[in-house]
């Protein structure tokens, strides 16, 4: 991985058309915080890394679910039975 | 093709109703085929079955029968490759989690399932849209609109 140095202010150019410049440096040692400014092409898609992660971990909840039809059919569908 | 599912017994399927999603889905690459299965007596929720695992599958519901406002933004390279010339032909999904218990349902509209029906290709995409999460409860607005449509 390339490791590069910036202070405040300053920037680096990714390829021809991604910038991304430190706009402000906050706090000191493991709370510091760096707030990141980014210009990029629109249609390019730019996360935090931990989405994707989250996303997967929630998929692998949702693939769990318990899909019991009889269920659903009395929490959502109760009055349609009733009535026939 | 006859496909046997954990849930449903043996469904038959046509090559015509199987959807590709050449990348997989997010946190399980290599579920590629899927068929949308309409389960009866429950028409709003409908069942994805991976058709490369036998046991995978997802329940999934149409975002904006749920949410009508919902309109996520879409990175124009991710949608690419699912060769649209518009963005009207494309279809959302949207995976539900459902656990033990059902009130605390909830939708993932961070990350729904865009696929263009005439190419027959799938991709879960990730919404630029920051208001989008992927847990969105689901149970009171399902009530209300059962209630209203029943």
């Amino acid at each position: 991985m390339l490791v590069l140095s910036r202070k405040a202010g300053e920037a680096i150019l990714v390829g021809d058309d991604i910038l991304i410049r430190v706009t402000e440096i906050r706090g000191r040692g493991s709370n510091a915080v760096v707030k990141l400014g980014i210009e990029a092409p629109p249609g390019t898609r730019i996360l935090r890394e931990e989405v994707e992660a989250e996303i997967a971990r929630e998929m692998t909840l949702a693939k769990d679910s318990v899909l019991d039809v009889e269920r659903l059919k009395r929490e959502f569908f109760k009055e349609e039975k009733s009535e026939e | 093709m006859e496909f046997a599912t954990k849930q449903f017994g043996v469904i038959e399927i046509r090559d015509d109703q199987i959807v590709t999603f050449p990348e997989g889905l997010i946190g399980f690459q290599g579920c590629k085929r899927f068929f949308v299965l309409d389960i009866d007596d429950v028409g709003f929720f409908k069942w994805l079955q991976c058709l490369d695992e036998d046991y995978l599958g997802f329940i999934i519901l149409d975002p904006r029968s749920v949410f009508p406002d919902y309109d996520p933004e879409f990175a124009a390279k991710d949608l690419e490759p699912l060769g649209a010339s518009s963005p009207g032909d494309l279809v959302m999904l949207s995976v539900v989690t459902l656990p033990e218990e059902v009130t605390e349902m909830t939708m993932n509209l961070q990350a729904p399932l865009v696929i263009n029906p005439s190419k027959r290709l799938g991709k879960q995409v990730i919404t630029v849209s920051p208001e989008y999460t992927t847990k969105h409860a689901v149970y009171a607005q399902l009530q209300n609109l059962l209630k209203r449509t029943g």
